[in-house]
């Protein structure tokens, strides 16, 4: 297989990577400013992407959506009503908007400009072509909900001038001093090398979950731009934070797909496989149950353990896995009873539990469903400042490539960095490539044809790497943590990095792009590592078994990593509290 | 466990790779030597119907599975 050389730069104003509904957003921001815009995937436009089985989006009740959401629903889904500043405060507590459970180490600007945003970006999904801005809520049925918000943006985008770009990976930001001037890569159809100059570009490639073995993540979300960010020197944050979901099903022969929130999952019961109860056990010795905890199995979760949900949920992922842990899982996953769950609870939420039915025939009314911790999303990534801008010159990030993660944070991100992005483009010069500019292209082409050339062999098949980096990443680098797991799953990664990268072939352009998501996933895979290892205390979505408390008189930090000279280096960076502080910290 | 009928026809697949691109469990997968998509792993299929949306020749056939009336428990 061949690759054919670049024909000339293509030249835009501002570049988007990624098409996901924060790359979307951003792409349409820019152009409606005016000015050249290119949307360049890796596959399909929009259809690879998170955003588009994602639910979350609709976080607000209106009444033609009331039939699916009965009693004792509304506070799954107003999370987003409300004074401004009642907002802000949930999610600085609980972390929701831009992460899940992860308190106080947010910039809190961004989480502002999220509260205060939110509802218009919503709203403006209209113009469009979206029919309903709300139809993507919490679902979690296996639909793609994200079409019908997804595809109008694409149109949009188009009629009004933007130009896009299928199939077309790329592989690695071109810098220019401190500045971002473009982008290099390949189109898979035409089968050639693309040089992309582009005064600024905003990153939204998604996140990483796929370097876990169990995740719910579409198979593309590989972490590209957290590694063509970090090759190219930029600072990167909280890449400890990976978010589990504890729902997801791991019944054999079935796809780990997560059981919809809805108000019969929230009634049923988690036992081990001895039948017990576990959960209480857990809460009373970490003091994890709210005083109004009522412990009455009839009661809907948040009732029962007297605290919200949104804060319950790594509290219940982090049971789980020390259930399993300790051998009282089954086949590594624990039992949902929803046996004993009312009838009347069954539908809502969007048909609720009853959903599940709509995939497999799981028989959760006659035995307990298995289920097991599953990696959903990055809450850290690319580090920003609350204008989006990272922390090089012409490159801003949103999404969950970016500081946070969620769809609300996708439409305010997007817009924002679309915005900013379009401003610095106006005011900077012209990307022009120098000859070193040339001399390292050139290089980074040769690399990449090397890939092409090599003969296939049974230690350098891409896909069989994938598989060893998710397992190693799930063994070691989980949910629960320890120092010594850590620099285990370390040492096997650079084992990996050393025995098979050299060995990594690619038969065709389809191969080409799993070999660099391989790439990737291994930089991306050692980040995750070294700063769960850096961050000595647990917190929301960092579990160290060896320092299980919150420290917040020492961690309310960000550890900030960053390529320098070949090596990774970690520092620490404190929060900026502004407006809000824990209890207790002066 | 299968509730549902998965065909892919291999006559009628132009090969545009579409389905396997959009597959977000790897469901699907395309065969670069012969230029057709196939089935790799129909266990890890979601039904999500992405895959039939994007088919340019309606060549995927789902029954089942999705958006089916009778997918709601009757009461009693």
């Amino acid at each position: 297989m061949k690759i054919n050389d670049a024909k000339k730069p293509i030249e835009t104003d501002v570049l988007v990577i990624g098409s996901g509904m924060a790359g979307l957003r951003a792409a349409i921001e820019a152009r409606r400013s005016g000015l050249k815009v290119l949307l360049v995937d890796k596959s399909l436009l929009g259809r690879a992407s998170s955003s588009i089985y994602a639910g979350g989006l609709g976080l607000e009740i209106l009444p033609k959506h009331l039939p699916y959401h009965g009693a004792g629903k509304k506070k799954f889904a107003s999370y987003f009503n409300g004074a401004i500043e009642e907002v802000f405060k949930k999610m600085l507590e609980e972390g929701v908007s831009i992460g899940w459970g992860y308190p106080y180490i947010d910039n809190q600007r961004i989480l502002m400009t999220v509260a205060c945003d939110y509802k218009i970006r919503q709203e403006e999904l209209r113009d469009f072509g979206v029919e309903d801005p709300y139809s993507q809520h919490f679902i979690g049925r296996p639909v793609s909900m994200g079409v019908p918000i997804i595809l109008p943006m694409i149109d949009y985008f188009k009629k009004i001038g933007g130009k896009t770009m299928e199939k077309t990976l790329i592989t690695d930001l071109i810098r220019q001093g401190d500045r971002i001037i473009g982008a290099i890569g390949f189109e898979m159809d035409r089968k050639r090398f693309v040089v992309i100059l582009a005064k600024a570009t905003v990153m939204a490639s998604g996140g990483c979950a796929q370097v876990y073995k169990r995740t719910y993540s579409p198979s593309r979300i590989t972490g590209d731009g957290y590694a063509m960010a970090f090759r190219a020197g930029a600072e990167m944050w909280e890449m400890e934070l990976v978010a589990f979901c504890n729902w997801t099903i791991a019944e054999p022969k079935c796809p780990q797909w997560w059981i919809p929130f809805s108000y019969g999952r929230v009634s049923g019961k988690l036992i081990n496989v001895l039948g017990e109860p576990f959960f209480e056990k857990y809460a009373k010795e970490n003091g994890w149950l709210g005083p109004k905890a009522t412990l009455n199995e009839n009661d809907v979760m948040d009732k029962r353990y007297g605290k919200a949900l949104t804060e319950l949920d790594h509290y219940f992922w982090r049971a789980c896995s020390q259930e399993i842990r300790e051998g009282r899982g089954d086949q590594e996953a624990v039992l949902l009873d929803l046996r004993e769950v009312p009838e009347d609870r069954w539908y809502y939420e969007n048909d609720g539990i009853a959903a599940l039915n709509e995939m497999r025939n799981f028989d959760w009314q006659k035995k307990p469903l298995h289920i097991a911790p599953a990696a959903e999303k990055m809450a850290g990534g690319i580090y920003t400042d609350e204008y989006f801008k990272t922390s090089l010159e012409g490159l801003y990030a949103a999404g969950e490539a970016g500081p946070g993660v969620s769809l609300p944070f996708c439409i305010v991100s997007g817009a924002c960095s679309g915005r900013y992005a379009s401003w610095y483009a106006r005011e900077a010069g012209p990307a022009e490539l120098k000859d070193e500019d040339m001399k390292w292209i050139d290089k980074k082409q040769q690399e990449t044809r090397k890939f092409l050339k090599r003969e296939p062999n049974d230690r350098g098949n891409p896909r069989d790497i994938k598989k060893d980096i998710k397992e190693t990443m799930w063994t070691y680098v989980g949910t629960l943590r320890t120092e010594e797991e850590l620099q285990k799953g370390l040492q096997n990664l650079e084992h990996i990095e050393k025995e098979r990268l050299s060995k990594l072939y690619a038969r065709d352009l389809r191969d080409l792009r799993e070999v660099y998501e391989v790439l990737n996933m291994v930089i991306v895979s050692k980040m995750i590592a070294e700063s769960a290892r850096f961050r000595t205390e647990s917190r929301g979505l960092h579990q160290r078994l060896d320092y299980p408390k919150e420290d917040n008189i020492n961690w309310l930090k960000n550890v900030i990593l960053q390529a320098s000279e070949g090596e990774m280096r970690l520092f620490t960076r404190p929060v900026n509290l502004i407006w809000d502080k824990p209890e207790g910290v002066s | 466990m299968l509730d549902f009928k998965y065909e892919l026809d291999q006559e009628k697949c132009i090969g545009c790779e579409k389905c396997a691109e959009v597959c977000p469990t790897l469901a699907i997968d395309f065969d670069g030597e012969k230029k057709k998509a196939f089935i790799l792993d129909i266990d890890q299929c979601l039904v999500c119907h992405q895959c039939l949306e994007v088919c340019p020749v309606a060549a995927i056939h789902i029954q089942g599975g999705l958006w089916q009336e009778d997918i709601r428990i009757t009461k009693n």
